[in-house]
C-alpha cells in the first residue's frame, strides 16, 4: 500500500488513490521533474509475474494515439511494478452512468467511432495489443467531448492472453469470461482469444449506455436491443447487436468493420438489409434474363442462318433444276460469300460440297471446265469419299486440259479407292477425246456401256458420246447417243443437246433430205424444253428459231412476241421477229398489214441494238434491208 | 418457333428485364435513401 505523498523512483510523488482495477491501483501523481500530473498504475503482485520485461513496455511506450493515453514510464520498486502514464482530465463514463445521463445518438456514434478507431490501432500493432478489459469505468470522457481508452495493461497479445487478466462479467466477451472461469476453477482452457473479445466488450458497454442495462453475459442480447423502447435508430441498435454476438464468428471481424458499419448506420438497419438484398436479388435475375435472352438471341440467329440458307438452297436447288446458269453462279456465290450463311457451311462440309458441285455443274454446262473443275477439286477436298465427286473433279480436269493432274488422281490411293471401273473407263475416254483419239473414246465408251449399270455413269457416257459425234459431224449419231440418254434421264440439259444436235444435223448438208424430220424432233425437244417449269431465254429462242426454220413464221412471232414482254431490253428478240416480217411477206408477196408492224419491230430493236454497244452483223443487215425497203 | 421469333423474344426479355431491373433499383434506392433520411433527420 502506498502512502499519499510517497515519492516512488525519485521522481513520481504519490497524490492519491483514484481507483482499483482488475489488474491493479491505480494513484493520481505528480511528476517533480516534468511538474504535471500523472497516473501511476500499481500492478497486482499476481500479474506482475506475467510481464514478460522491458520489451512489452517498449511496446505500450511506443503508442501513439488521440484516443489513448501516452504511457511514460515502466517502474520496478521492490517487488511492485508500476506503469506512468498521461493522466486524462474528465470523468470516466460509468460517472456519467450514475450520474443517469442520457446520451444522444450523435454522441453515441462519435464514440463508438472513436473507440473502433483506437481498437483498430491497438489491434493492428506487431503483436496485436488486446485491451481485454473494456468497461465504462476505463472509458474517459476528455473536456472536448472525445473519448480516451484507459487502463490498457502491458500486452495481452494472443500469446500472453493465455492467462486471463481480472474480468467483468457483464462486459468481458463470453469466451474470455468462460476461459477466466476455467482459469479460477482449474480447468483447462486452451482456447486463444482474440480481437474480437475487444469488439463484445464495445457493444457490451453501448448495450448499457443505449439501454441503461447491464448485459447478461449467459444471454444473446441481440434481440433484446432490438425490439426495446429505445430512442435509437434500428442501424446504430444493430451495429452493438451485432457487436454483442455470443459466437464470435458472427460478430463484427474487426475494429475496422465495425467502425465503417457505424459510418453509415443505416446500412445496418434490417430493413435497408432487407431492401439491399432485394436489390442484389432483381441484379442476380436481371442477369439470368440477360444470358436467357443472349442465348435466345443467339440461338435465334442461328436457327435464321439456318432457314436462310434453306431458302437459299432451295432457290439454288430449283434453278439447278432449270438449268439457270446466271442464277445459279450468282446464287450459289453468294452462299459460298455470304456472312449469314458462314458459319453455318463451316459446321456443314456436306452443305457446302453441295453448293459448290451444282455450281461445277453448272460451269461444267458452260464448258468452263477451270472453273467447275476448282469448284469440284474444292468439294472433293471437303467430301473425300464421295466418289461422285472425284469423277466429276478429274473430268473437268480433263476437259480443262490438266491431263497429268486428272491422270495422277486416277493413280493415287484416293482415286483408286473413290472411282469405279466404269468412272475410269468414262474418264479415259475423256482423255482419249481430249488427245483427239475419237476412235479409243468411242471404244472405251463401248466398254463402258456393256459393263455398267449406273444411270449417271451411263447418261454422262452417252452425253460424251454424243459430243464427240457432234465433233466429227454425225449428227445422228449424236441424237441416238442423247435419245439412249434421254431414255435415262428426261433432264433439260440432255434435251438441249439432243435438240441443238438436231438443229445441226438439219441444217448439215448431207442429212438436207431429212431437214424437217430433224428440224421436228427438235422442235419437239424445245417444245418439251418450254412447257417444263420456267424455260430459259436460250429455249425459248431456239424453239422460235427452230419454229423460223421451219417456215412457222407465225408461230416463231407469238413465241418472241411472248418473249418481248419479258426480256424487254433485249433487241435479239425484235430482230428476228423483223426478219420473220421479212420472210412472212416474202411469202405472200407483198407488206401488206405487216409494214407497220415491222417497222415499229424495226425501231424498238435499234432503240435497244444502239444502247447495246457491240456491233452484230445480223442487225446490221437487218438495218441494211431496213434501209432498202424505205428507199 | 421461327429464328426471328427467337431473337425477337431475346430482345425483349433483354430489353423487359432491364427496364424491370431499372425500375426495381430505383424504387429500393428510393426506400433506402428515404430510411437514410429517416436516420439521420429524426436520431441526430
Amino acid at each position: 500500500m502506498i502512502q499519499d505523498g510517497e515519492i516512488l523512483d525519485g521522481m513520481y510523488q504519490i497524490i492519491r488513490e483514484i481507483g482499483r482495477g482488475g489488474t491493479g491501483i491505480i494513484y493520481l501523481a505528480y511528476h517533480l521533474r516534468l511538474q504535471k500530473r500523472v497516473v501511476v498504475k500499481k500492478i497486482k503482485d499476481h500479474f506482475a509475474g506475467q510481464i514478460n520485461g522491458r520489451a512489452e513496455v517498449d511496446i505500450l511506450k511506443r503508442l501513439h494515439h488521440s484516443y489513448l493515453p501516452q504511457v511514460y514510464d515502466f517502474l520496478v520498486v521492490g517487488t511492485s511494478i508500476y506503469t506512468v502514464m498521461e493522466y486524462v482530465e474528465g470523468q470516466d463514463l460509468q460517472q456519467y452512468l450514475d450520474q443517469g445521463y442520457h446520451f444522444p445518438e450523435q454522441v453515441i456514434r462519435q464514440w463508438l467511432i472513436q473507440l473502433c478507431e483506437v481498437l483498430e490501432y491497438l489491434h493492428t500493432q506487431n503483436p496485436p495489443i488486446l485491451h481485454s478489459d473494456i468497461k465504462p469505468s476505463n472509458i474517459m470522457i476528455t473536456s472536448q467531448g472525445n473519448v480516451c481508452l484507459i487502463d490498457f495493461n502491458i500486452s495481452l497479445d494472443g500469446e500472453v492472453s493465455k492467462d486471463i487478466q481480472g474480468v467483468s462479467p457483464w462486459f468481458a466477451a463470453p469466451e474470455q469470461y468462460q476461459k477466466a472461469q476455467d482459469i479460477l476453477n482449474g480447468r483447462k482452457n486452451t482456447q486463444l482469444l482474440d480481437a474480437r473479445m475487444d469488439i463484445y466488450s464495445l457493444g457490451a458497454v453501448f448495450y448499457t449506455v443505449m439501454t441503461g442495462q447491464l448485459p447478461s453475459p449467459d444471454r444473446e442480447q441481440y434481440g433484446d436491443i432490438l425490439s426495446m423502447e429505445i430512442p435509437y435508430s434500428d442501424g446504430l441498435r444493430a451495429v452493438v447487436a451485432k457487436a454483442l454476438r455470443k459466437k464470435r464468428t458472427a460478430r463484427f471481424q474487426t475494429a475496422r468493420q465495425m467502425k465503417k458499419a457505424l459510418s453509415d448506420v443505416s446500412r445496418m438497419d434490417p430493413l435497408y438489409k432487407g431492401y439491399t438484398a432485394a436489390q442484389a436479388g432483381s441484379v442476380f435475375a436481371w442477369i439470368l434474363c440477360v444470358v436467357a435472352g443472349v442465348l435466345l438471341l443467339y440461338y435465334g440467329n442461328w436457327q435464321n442462318s439456318v432457314e436462310k440458307w434453306q431458302q437459299a438452297y432451295r432457290q439454288l436447288y430449283v434453278s439447278a433444276e432449270n438449268q439457270e446458269e446466271t442464277d445459279i453462279i450468282s446464287q450459289a456465290t453468294e452462299i459460298l460469300n455470304s456472312r449469314t450463311y458462314k458459319g453455318y457451311l463451316g459446321k456443314h462440309d456436306d452443305k457446302k460440297a453441295g453448293v459448290l458441285r451444282l455450281l461445277g455443274e453448272s460451269y461444267f454446262r458452260q464448258e468452263n471446265f477451270e472453273e467447275a473443275a476448282s469448284c469440284y477439286g474444292e468439294a472433293w477436298e471437303l467430301m473425300p469419299k464421295d466418289g461422285g465427286l472425284c469423277r466429276d473433279y478429274t473430268v473437268a480436269l480433263v476437259r480443262s486440259g490438266q491431263i497429268g493432274k486428272a491422270r495422277r488422281i486416277m493413280e493415287s490411293a484416293d482415286g483408286l479407292r473413290n472411282l469405279s471401273d466404269g468412272e475410269r473407263l468414262l474418264i479415259q475416254a475423256e482423255i482419249s477425246r481430249m488427245a483427239e483419239d475419237d476412235e479409243h473414246a468411242l471404244e472405251e465408251l463401248g466398254e463402258l456401256f456393256e459393263r455398267e449399270s449406273d444411270r449417271e455413269l451411263l447418261i454422262s457416257g452417252y452425253l460424251l458420246e454424243a459430243s464427240i459425234y457432234d465433233g466429227r459431224e454425225e449428227y445422228g449419231n449424236a441424237v441416238a447417243s442423247l435419245e439412249a440418254a434421254r431414255e435415262l434421264d428426261g433432264s433439260k440439259e440432255v434435251l438441249r443437246h439432243m435438240g441443238q444436235s438436231a438443229v445441226k444435223a438439219a441444217s448439215s448438208e448431207s442429212r438436207k433430205v431429212n431437214e424437217n424430220a430433224w428440224l421436228q424432233k427438235a422442235l419437239a425437244c424445245y417444245q418439251s424444253l418450254n412447257g417444263n417449269g420456267s424455260p430459259s431465254y436460250e429455249d425459248r429462242l431456239n424453239l422460235a428459231l427452230v419454229e423460223r426454220a421451219m417456215g412457222k413464221y407465225k408461230d416463231s412471232n407469238t413465241h418472241l412476241n411472248e418473249m418481248n414482254q419479258v426480256y424487254n431490253e433485249d433487241y435479239v428478240v425484235p430482230m428476228w421477229m423483223c426478219y420473220n416480217y421479212l420472210d412472212l411477206a416474202k411469202e405472200q408477196g407483198g407488206y401488206e398489214n405487216i409494214l407497220e408492224e415491222l417497222k415499229f419491230r424495226f425501231q424498238d430493236g435499234m432503240h435497244r441494238y444502239r444502247s447495246f454497244g457491240k456491233t452484230d452483223p445480223d442487225m446490221e443487215a437487218l438495218a441494211e434491208i431496213m434501209k432498202e425497203l424505205e428507199e | 418457333m421461327s429464328g426471328e421469333q427467337y431473337m425477337i423474344t431475346g430482345a425483349a426479355i433483354l430489353l423487359l428485364s432491364t427496364l424491370g431491373l431499372v425500375l426495381a433499383e430505383w424504387m429500393l434506392g428510393r426506400k433506402k435513401k428515404q430510411i437514410r433520411e429517416q436516420t439521420y433527420q429524426i436520431y441526430d
